[in-house]
Parts: C-alpha cells; sequence; structure tokens
C-alpha cells in the first residue's frame, strides 16, 4: 500500500467518526496549546527579569554587606544582612583608581512614610551623592538630581521617584514643595524636605524599580540619625555600586576590589557579596530557565494524558474494525500494511490535534501578552522552536500511541477476524 | 493448477486433537467450477481457508502452479492471495460506509502495479452490472448487490482462483441462482477457476465437479 493511500485511508476514518475523533484529538489540542503558552510564559518571566536588571544601568558590579557562608568573625546569613559595608570603603576603591572603573557610589536604603499635605505614602530613602544617577543611569523628569553641593551642605532637600511624586503630588508640580519623612517606628524621627526634582517613569515594578524610591542627601542622613554610624564611628552602607567602561574584564575588577575589602576588613573570608549584573542576569536566567521547564513539564503531562487517550481509542477502532482488517488481509494486506494503516491514523489524529493546538497556543499566547491577570504583567515570548517541538512531539504522540493498537490489529489471524460480527 | 497432496490440518485445544482434514489427495485444473459439499465440521471450510492461502496445513503439500505454499513468508501469503484469489463470503463482507466503487478498489490498493484503479473497478462494477450503483454503500444496497459487489471486488484483479464460501446462503433462492448464473459465466468465459462451498446440493449442481467432505475425509468425487 503507498503512503498516500494509506494517508487517505486514515482521513476517511477520522471523518468517517467525527465527534470520536474530535474528542480524541482534543486532548492532543490541550496538550499542545498548553505546552505553546506555558513556553511563552516562562519566555516572558525571563525577558522581563533581563529587561528589569539591564534597567539597572550598564556595566555595573554590586557589592553587598554580609556572606553566603559564615564568616572568620562568626557573621552569618546572606548577602544583605550585615553592617559590613561603610562609606569610607566606598571612597577606597574610588581612591585606588582601579583601571576602567568609572564610578563609584554608596547608598544607605531605609524604608520610610513619605508625607505632603493630606498624602501619606510608604517610601524607600536612597540615601546617596551625586554620582548616582550616573552610575546607575537615572533620568530627571524635573527639576535636578542631588549635587555635590547639597551633600557638602548636608542639605534637606529630596528627590522624588516617579510613582511618589504622582502619589504625593497628583496635580500639579511638585517642585519647591515639602515633603515631611518618617523614619522608624511610630515615625519618631521626621525631617521636612524640600523637592529639588523628579525622576522619569521606569515602568517596572519591584525592590530594584526606582519609582517607589526618594534620593536625600547621604550627609544628610548622616548628620541627622546618629545610630546608622557602628561603634567605630563609620556609617554603615546598603550596597556598593561600581561602574565600569565597556572594553573592561569585569571579573578582574570584581578580584581587586575583593581583596582591597578583605584587607580593610582584616578578614581571610570576604564579609560582603560582590556581584556583577551578569551575574545577576544569569542566575535569574536560570531561575527562569527552572521555570520554564517546570512549566513545560506540566504542559508535557497534559500531552502525555492526550497521547494516551488516542491510543485507548486506537485500540477500540482496532476491535470494533476486527472484520475490516480481516477483509483487507483477505483481499491481499499483508500485516504491515495494516501497522501502516492504524499508525498512520493515530498520526494523522495527532497532527491535526496539534495544528489547531499550535493555532490555539499562539493565538491564546498573543492575547495574554501585555495583559494584568491577578495583578501581574503578563509577557509571553513565543519560540518559534517551541512551535516546530510541539508539532513534532504530537507526532511522536501519534506514532507512539499508534504503534501498540497497529501490531495488535495486525496480529489479527484473518480466518478469525473475519468471522468476527 | 493446484494440487493436494497428504494435506492434513489439526487443531489442537486443551482438551482434544481435531483432525480438521485428514491426509486429502485433491487436484483442480485449471477452469473447472468444482463445489466442495459437506455437513458443518467436515473441514470444508478448513480446506477453503488452506486454498486461499488464509491458513497453513499442519502437515502435505500444496502447490500453487508449481509452487509450494506452505514454504512462504506471510507476507508472500498476502501478496498471493491478492493477485491469485479473489474471496467471496457468505456474509458479503464489504466494509460499512465505503461506496461500492471503493470497495472494489480496495484490492488493487495493495497491489505492487496499482493504476488505473478506479477504471479497473468501474469495469468489475460494470461487470456484474452494477453500473448505477457505483457510489452506494452498503446499507443502500440489497443483499444480493452487495454480493455482487463482493464479486466485483474478487474480480477486480483478474484472478485465477474465486473462492466462494456459502455464498447464496444469506439470499434468497431467485437471488442465489442469479449468483450462481454469475459464476458460471466467469468459468465459461473468462476461464476462472471457481471453487465453491456450499452445504445446498442444488447450489453445488451448478458446478461441473463434485466433491464431499466428511470427517476431513473425501467421501465423494464426482464430475456432474
Amino acid at each position: 500500500m503507498r503512503f498516500l493511500d494509506a494517508l487517505k485511508v486514515s482521513i476517511r476514518s477520522v471523518s468517517a467518526n467525527r465527534l470520536r475523533s474530535g474528542l480524541t484529538a482534543l486532548g492532543i489540542v490541550i496538550g499542545v496549546s498548553s505546552v505553546i503558552v506555558l513556553m511563552a510564559i516562562g519566555q516572558g518571566v525571563q525577558k522581563g527579569v533581563i529587561e528589569r536588571l539591564q534597567g539597572l544601568g550598564t556595566n555595573l558590579i554590586f557589592i553587598n554587606p554580609g556572606a553566603f557562608e559564615e564568616t572568620s568573625t562568626g557573621r552569618s546569613g546572606g548577602p544583605g544582612s550585615g553592617l559590613t559595608l561603610t562609606v569610607s570603603d566606598a571612597e577606597a576603591i574610588e581612591n585606588v583608581e582601579i583601571p576602567g572603573v568609572v564610578g563609584v557610589v554608596s547608598q544607605i536604603d531605609i524604608n520610610a512614610q513619605a508625607i505632603a499635605g493630606s498624602f501619606n505614602e510608604g517610601v524607600g530613602i536612597v540615601a546617596t551623592d551625586d554620582m548616582y544617577s550616573t552610575v546607575r543611569g537615572l533620568n530627571i523628569d524635573e527639576g535636578r538630581f542631588i549635587t555635590q553641593e547639597d551633600v557638602d551642605k548636608k542639605a534637606l532637600n529630596i528627590v522624588l521617584g516617579n510613582r511618589v511624586s504622582e502619589k504625593l503630588f497628583p496635580d500639579g508640580s511638585p517642585l519647591g514643595k515639602i515633603v515631611r519623612i518618617s523614619i522608624g517606628p511610630g515615625g519618631f524621627i521626621s525631617f521636612n524636605f524640600r523637592v529639588i526634582g523628579t525622576m522619569i517613569l521606569e515602568g517596572s515594578s519591584g525592590v530594584l524599580s526606582h519609582d517607589d524610591k526618594v534620593f536625600i542627601p547621604v550627609s544628610t542622613l548622616q548628620a541627622r540619625i546618629r545610630f546608622i554610624r557602628n561603634p567605630t564611628g563609620e556609617t554603615n552602607v546598603s550596597q556598593i555600586s561600581i561602574q565600569t567602561s565597556d572594553d573592561i574584564d569585569q571579573e578582574n575588577v570584581k578580584l581587586i576590589t575583593e581583596e582591597l575589602l578583605k584587607a580593610r576588613h582584616s578578614v581571610s573570608e570576604p564579609d560582603f557579596v560582590i556581584q556583577s549584573q551578569e551575574d545577576l542576569i544569569s542566575a535569574e536566567k536560570e531561575v527562569a530557565a527552572t521555570l520554564s521547564i517546570l512549566l513545560g513539564s506540566i504542559a508535557g503531562i497534559s500531552l502525555a494524558v492526550g497521547g494516551i487517550g488516542v491510543m485507548n481509542i486506537m485500540l477500540v477502532s482496532v476491535t470494533e474494525r476486527t472484520r475490516e482488517i480481516g477483509i483487507r488481509r483477505a483481499v491481499g494486506a499483508r500485516s504491515r500494511d495494516i501497522v501502516r494503516q492504524f499508525v498512520s491514523e493515530a498520526l494523522v489524529l495527532c497532527l491535526l490535534g496539534g495544528l489547531i493546538g499550535i493555532l490555539l497556543g499562539v493565538g491564546l499566547s498573543v492575547f495574554v501578552d501585555g495583559k494584568n491577570i491577578a495583578d501581574m504583567d503578563v509577557i509571553t515570548v513565543i519560540q518559534p522552536w517551541s512551535i516546530g517541538i510541539a508539532f513534532l512531539v504530537s507526532g511522536g504522540v501519534g506514532l507512539l500511541s499508534g504503534i501498540y493498537p497497529a501490531l495488535r490489529a495486525s496480529k489479527l489471524d484473518p480466518i478469525v477476524a473475519l468471522r468476527t460480527e | 493448477m493446484i494440487e493436494l497432496n497428504k494435506l492434513t490440518k489439526i487443531y489442537k485445544t486443551d482438551a482434544e486433537t481435531v483432525n480438521a482434514l485428514n491426509s486429502i489427495d485433491l487436484s483442480i485444473s485449471s477452469g473447472q467450477f468444482l463445489s466442495i459439499m459437506g455437513q458443518s465440521g467436515s473441514g470444508k471450510t478448513t480446506l477453503m481457508n488452506i486454498l486461499g492461502c488464509l491458513d497453513n496445513p499442519s502437515s502435505g503439500k500444496y502447490l500453487i502452479n508449481g509452487l509450494d505454499v506452505s514454504s512462504l513468508s506471510d507476507d508472500q501469503r498476502s501478496m498471493l492471495r491478492g493477485e491469485l484469489f479473489g474471496f467471496v463470503f457468505q456474509n458479503y463482507n464489504l466494509i460499512p460506509r465505503m461506496s461500492a466503487l471503493e470497495q472494489v478498489e480496495l484490492p488493487l490498493m495493495y497491489q505492487i502495479n496499482n493504476q488505473d484503479r478506479k477504471l479497473k473497478a468501474a469495469q468489475a462494477l460494470d461487470s456484474v452490472g452494477l453500473a448505477d450503483r457505483m457510489h452506494f454503500n452498503p446499507n443502500q444496497l440489497s443483499g444480493g448487490q452487495q454480493q455482487r459487489v463482493a464479486i466485483a471486488r474478487s474480480l477486480v484483479v483478474d484472478p485465477q482462483v474465486i473462492l466462494a464460501d456459502e455464498p447464496t446462503g444469506a439470499l434468497d433462492s431467485n437471488t442465489g441462482e442469479e449468483i450462481m448464473g454469475i459464476f458460471k459465466e466467469l468459468v465459461e468465459k473468462k476461464g476462472i477457476t471457481v471453487i465453491l462451498v456450499t452445504h445446498e446440493s442444488h447450489i453445488a449442481e451448478f458446478a461441473s465437479r463434485v466433491i464431499t467432505l466428511k470427517d476431513g475425509l473425501i467421501i465423494s468425487d464426482k464430475k456432474v
């Protein structure tokens, strides 16, 4: 039997039993479309995370206090948990003039309430200096960023992140207006700041976004709040950011910085964590890839269930058509012709389901792209290869689920098959 | 053209062993119209299945045109069935939801050289008087018409032998005689060998030679 004839016979018998074929193919449709949609969501998450990390600026290296492992000083915990970095560490890094380093800036992060008139908003304070907007690649919307003069004068000036500005001053420009900042439980430390600038909307959300932050000179914070100083009189910082030039090996900068800080802290193992933007991106990529695999596996299970459905229906079909098989054998069909017929029938079912599933999956992915679902901005990225894989897998499922019923059909004794009612 | 030599078929079950065919010698020449008669259980259907290469003998020789069938593989026997034999059954054995034309085309699909399938199938249907029923499904045809479709299906490959197992068993006597008339014509005009299995003596008498089986043995062999 020629391949084309087998295909024609299969299409005929699939279309002869429309409802059953449709329901059987539905399992594959759901499986394939969920593979495509979930893969697209996984890829979308990855894209979103990378964009957010790239939005932090370019060519950055971050140093955070604390360590991954227990240090020689007995301190343990994750990055950010300790108080090991100081403003003078940042100055020291700047002073050794490591080749390729174009900017060093430190910051103190504190949570606070910002109050203006009747509006009250929870914000993150970033206490820093004039280098911050340059190193982190921030753009001013109105007014100006903190200057060296603000730092020198310990000025009570403040720059508002875009969302903070929108919330506190919904009507009109906040420039020159007063914002009250309350720090600590019950707001027991409060200062009035004058707004000198606002930032452009970054659009992203989460702890990395600057939209919910306010920026003040680090010297102002040092002067007003004594408890941010450690017993040696040093000011602890939350993070030091280093910007390097494009053509430099960041690993080398990381190494020099690490040796310098270890020497300054008199420790043999780092009591801080140095990560480049690339490190963060590849770590996040790994997380997103794991997510993709997880989502893909879930979808894969539903595809496997669909395949079992196809096999089940093929077995029923073989039983129902025993006499037809006997007739075909009598008029000259070899057992391999029977195998071919039933395998191609399962293939037709699965590829049909696969095709519809691809259309449905791509359609759904395009539909949910950019939509806000359950307070999350869903981004989907359809990878062409995921469509190819979905199609190949549905073909593979067809082959697998067709082979066993087909072999059973081909092993039927023609005499017995002909007598079956 | 067909030569059976000490052909034996034994069915073994757990409880007993049945000799369905007991060392049968039979020679059938080309163009013969042969009836095989016998009660049920006499072995006539077993003989028919073996002649049609649907079953293998337990021992003995079966030669077609000098070729020893028992030495052939399953695939080779399938090919032989498709090219040398046509089958006609009591219950017609048509495939549901398939037009008469497609039914008749079916054997050609399994042949290596299968050009002009539609044309050959249409000609075969025409030769049994069903030119105007080509696109009818089995459930739209009468019993006699269905059996004619089955005969056309057996004819389409230009077989040397047609094996008919109780072909009139499900038909009234008039229609049955019409069908037998078609077989007679095939023997006389086309020189096809027709081997008919029946338990009705008036049907058997259409043939030119009648053999009677009992308990797996030929008990009579006479020319009519």
